[in-house]
C-alpha cells in the first residue's frame, strides 16, 4: 500500500511513556548488560522513513549517534527491518549499522510516547505524503499544531529537515515552519555545507526516483529556537 | 414518555438548576417560600436549522462548479451555459442515521450572569444571558460563535469573556463569549493548539507562580500540559492512562492536583506541573457489584468465556472546599465518593451512593450538595436526585429531590417536551464508543 490513514485506529505498539521503551531490542550493541542501561539515546529521527535509504546513508555519517526510522506502513517497516538485519550481518566484523533501527508507528500521534522532552537533535521529513485535497490538510505531517509537538521533542538548536518534489507541499511546510514561533529557517549557505542535506538529497528511494524523472527537489531546514520567556 | 435530563448544572447557591432536554435548556428556580418548591423560569431551544446549512454548502459547491466549468469552456471556446439547474438539497432517506442537535458542555461564567453551551447542530458556542428579573423567561440568547468542527468540551479562563473549546477534530480554540464582541467568521478562527486525536476534555490551570496552562485530554491516552497563551510551548505530557481519557478535574481548593479518568479501571491523581502521578486509584472491586450486561464487551471483541467487561468513567467532580471527589461510571447505577488527601494526592473510598437507575449527569457546583440526573426511561418519576454532605456522609435530600422531580414532570409536559417512543430519546451513553478497536 502506498498510503496509510494517520487518523485510523491501527493496532500499534508503543510504550506507555518514553521511560518504558525497550531500546535494547532495537540497538543491542548499545545496551550495557552490566548496568542494564542503554549507553546512548536516540537523537536522530527519520519520520516516515519509507524504505530506509536515508537511515543507511546516515549511519556511517554519525557512527556514535542512534538513528531511528518511523514508518506507519507494516510491510515497508518489515522490509527496512530485514534490510538492517542483513546490513548488520554482512558488516559483523566492523559492527557497522548497529546505530540504525526502525519501528512501526504513527509519529503524528505517539511521538511523545517514544521521546523525552528535548531528546532529539535532528528530525527528517523526506518526501511526505502530499495530501493534496484541502480537507485532508490536517493529515499532513507538518501542521502548525503538530509543529509544537516536534518542538517539544527537539532540543534547542535541533534541526528539522524537509524535502519534497511537490512545490505546493514545500510552500506549505515552509509557511507553517516559518510562522511557528519555535522555528527559524536556516540559510541556503547553511544547507550547502550541511552533510545531512547532501545525503537527504541523494539517499532516499523517493529522491532517486525524482532524480531519474529529472524532477525538482525542494529543501527547507529549520532550527529549533530557544523557548522564549514564559509570560 | 418524559425525556431524561442529559446534562445538569447548578449555581453555587443551588437556587438555579439548568438542565438539558433534547435540544432545550430548561432553568428551574428554588421557590422563595423556603418550602423547597421548584418553578420553571427559563427555556432556550437550539433551533438552528441544519438543512439551511446544508443548502448553503450545496449552493456554494454548485456555484464553484459552474464557475469552473465556464472557465474551462472559455478556454476551449465553447459557449457559456447561462441556465444551470439549481440542485436540490439532499434529504436523508429512510434508515439514515438520526440527526441529534445535542447541547453539551454547559458552563456558567464566574459571576453566574452568563451561561455557555456547545451545540452539535451547527458546531457553535452559545452565550445566553441570565436575567431573573424577566418574569417570562430568564434566558436570553446573546451570541452564537460557530466553529469549524464539533465542540466537545469547554473551559473558562482567567481572562474575562474568554473560553477554551476543545473539538472532535483535536483542536482547541480560544473563543470570545462576550456578547458585545461580534462573532468571528468560522473560516478565520485558528486553533491555539491541537492533537491528532479526538479531544475529550480541556481544563485551564494556574501554577503557584501565576503562570497559566491549558490541559487537554484525548482518545489516545494522552494528557498534555501546554502554556497559555503561548500554547505552542508544550510543558509536559502526563503518562499513565492505558486507554482513552474522558474527564479532567482540578479541585478548586488545591489546583496543584489534577484528576483524570476514562476507559481504565482507575482514577489518576497528578501533580500536573511536576508531571508526577501521585495516585492511581483502582475502583474495579468497588464497581464489580454494580456491573450489568451493558458493560460486557461487544460480541466481536468478547473473550472465549464471554465475561470481558468494559466500563468508562463518565464524570469526575470536586467541590469548592470539601476534600471530596465524586465520580460516575457510564451505564451504572452508583456514584463513588472518595476522600482526597491534599498533601499526598491519595484517594480513599468513602461511600458508594446507590441510585435507582443509570447515572447520566453529575454536578457539584454547590458547596456541600451534588445533583445527579438518571436514565428515567424505566422509572418515570426519578429524573434527578440531590445528595447533601452531612456528618461525614452524603445523604439524599428527600424533600428537594421529590419537589424537583414533581416540577420536571409538570414542566416537561406543559412545555410539550415529551417523546412518543424510545427512538425519540437522544443518545445518552456515547463515551464507550471512544474505545479503540485497532484493525491492522
Amino acid at each position: 500500500r502506498a498510503h496509510s490513514n494517520p487518523f485510523s485506529d491501527h493496532q500499534l505498539e508503543y510504550p506507555l511513556s518514553p521511560g518504558d521503551m525497550e531500546w535494547k531490542l532495537l540497538y543491542p550493541a548499545f545496551y550495557d548488560e552490566s548496568t542494564g542501561l542503554m549507553t546512548k539515546q536516540v537523537t536522530i529521527a527519520d519520520i516516515g522513513c519509507g524504505f530506509g535509504g536515508l537511515l543507511v546513508d546516515l549511519s556511517p555519517q554519525f557512527p556514535d549517534k542512534l538513528i531511528l526510522g518511523m514508518e506507519i506502513r507494516v510491510q515497508v517497516t518489515n522490509y527496512v527491518e530485514d534490510r538492517i538485519i542483513a546490513l548488520r550481518a554482512n558488516n559483523a566484523e566492523t559492527s557497522a549499522y548497529q546505530n540504525i533501527s526502525v519501528l512501526r508507528g504513527n509519529a503524528m500521534k505517539f511521538l511523545p510516547n517514544f521521546f523525552h522532552k528535548a531528546q532529539l537533535e535532528k528530525m527528517f521529513f523526506c518526501f511526505p505524503d502530499p495530501h493534496f485535497k484541502q480537507r485532508k490538510h490536517k493529515a499532513r505531517i507538518i501542521t502548525n499544531t503538530l509543529l509544537s509537538e516536534y518542538a517539544y521533542v527537539l532540543k534547542e538548536g535541533g534541526v528539522v529537515y524537509t524535502i519534497t518534489d511537490v512545490e505546493d507541499l514545500h510552500n506549505w511546510m515552509k509557511k507553517h515552519l516559518e510562522e511557528h514561533p519555535l522555528f527559524e529557517r536556516l540559510s541556503s549557505q547553511w544547507e550547502e555545507q550541511d552533510a545531512c542535506v547532501q545525503i537527504m538529497r541523494n539517499a532516499t528511494e523517493e529522491g532517486k526516483k525524482v532524480a531519474r524523472k529529472q524532477g525538482d527537489k525542494f529543501i527547507a531546514c529549520f532550527k529549533r529556537l530557544p523557548t522564549p520567556t514564559i509570560i | 414518555m418524559i425525556h431524561p435530563l442529559q446534562a445538569v448544572l447548578t449555581t453555587n447557591d443551588g437556587n438555579l438548576v439548568f438542565c438539558v432536554v433534547e435540544n432545550n435548556i430548561l432553568v428551574f428556580r428554588v421557590g422563595h417560600s423556603g418550602g423547597g418548591d421548584f418553578t420553571l423560569v427559563g427555556r432556550w431551544t437550539d433551533d438552528a436549522d441544519k438543512s439551511a446549512l446544508i443548502k448553503e454548502k450545496v449552493l456554494k459547491e454548485h456555484s464553484k462548479q459552474v464557475a469552473e466549468n465556464n472557465a474551462k469552456r472559455q478556454k476551449t471556446g465553447e459557449a457559456i451555459v447561462s441556465h444551470v439547474k439549481v440542485p436540490k438539497v439532499p434529504q436523508p432517506g429512510k434508515g439514515a442515521p438520526a440527526f441529534y442537535s445535542m447541547i453539551r458542555g454547559l458552563t456558567l461564567s464566574s459571576d453566574e450572569l452568563l451561561l455557555f453551551a456547545c451545540t452539535d447542530s451547527d458546531k457553535s458556542v452559545i452565550t445566553l444571558g441570565i436575567d431573573l428579573q424577566n418574569p417570562t423567561d430568564c434566558l436570553k440568547f446573546l451570541k452564537r460563535q460557530s466553529l469549524p468542527k464539533r465542540p466537545n468540551a469547554i473551559s473558562l479562563t482567567s481572562e474575562e469573556s474568554i473560553v477554551l473549546v476543545a473539538d472532535k477534530f483535536g483542536d482547541v480554540y480560544r473563543v470570545s463569549v462576550d456578547p458585545n464582541v461580534p462573532a468571528v467568521k468560522e473560516s478565520e478562527i485558528e486553533p491555539i493548539l491541537g492533537h491528532v486525536s479526538l479531544l475529550t476534555d480541556v481544563a485551564y490551570a494556574t501554577d503557584k507562580h501565576g503562570r497559566k496552562y491549558v490541559i487537554t485530554a484525548d482518545r489516545d491516552e494522552h494528557i498534555r500540559v501546554s502554556h497559555y497563551p503561548q500554547c505552542y510551548i508544550i510543558d509536559n505530557m502526563l503518562f499513565g492512562h492505558k486507554t482513552f481519557v474522558t474527564s479532567l478535574c482540578l479541585p478548586q481548593w488545591n489546583p496543584r492536583l489534577l484528576l483524570s479518568g476514562g476507559g481504565d479501571a482507575f482514577i489518576c491523581v497528578w501533580d500536573w506541573k511536576e508531571g508526577q502521578l501521585l495516585d492511581s486509584f483502582d475502583f474495579s472491586s468497588l464497581l464489580r457489584p454494580h456491573l450489568n450486561s451493558s458493560h460486557l464487551a461487544p460480541e466481536k471483541f468478547q473473550n472465549e468465556k464471554g465475561d470481558l467487561v468494559e466500563f468508562t468513567v463518565a464524570q469526575i467532580k470536586t467541590f469548592r472546599e470539601l476534600n471530596l471527589v465524586v465520580f460516575s461510571i457510564e451505564q451504572s447505577n452508583c456514584i463513588f465518593v472518595c476522600q482526597l488527601d491534599g498533601a499526598s494526592g491519595k484517594l480513599a473510598h468513602l461511600q458508594t451512593v446507590k441510585l435507582p437507575s443509570h447515572v447520566i449527569a453529575l454536578d457539584c457546583s454547590q458547596s456541600d450538595t451534588f445533583c445527579v440526573t438518571m436514565d428515567s426511561r424505566k422509572s418515570e418519576d426519578n429524573f434527578a436526585e440531590f445528595y447533601t454532605y452531612n456528618n461525614g456522609l452524603f445523604r439524599k435530600s428527600v424533600g428537594k429531590t421529590d419537589a424537583f422531580n414533581k416540577c420536571i414532570v409538570e414542566s416537561v409536559v406543559s412545555q410539550n417536551l415529551t417523546v412518543e417512543t424510545e427512538e425519540g430519546i437522544y443518545p445518552l451513553y456515547q463515551l464507550k464508543c471512544l474505545r479503540k478497536r485497532g484493525e491492522h
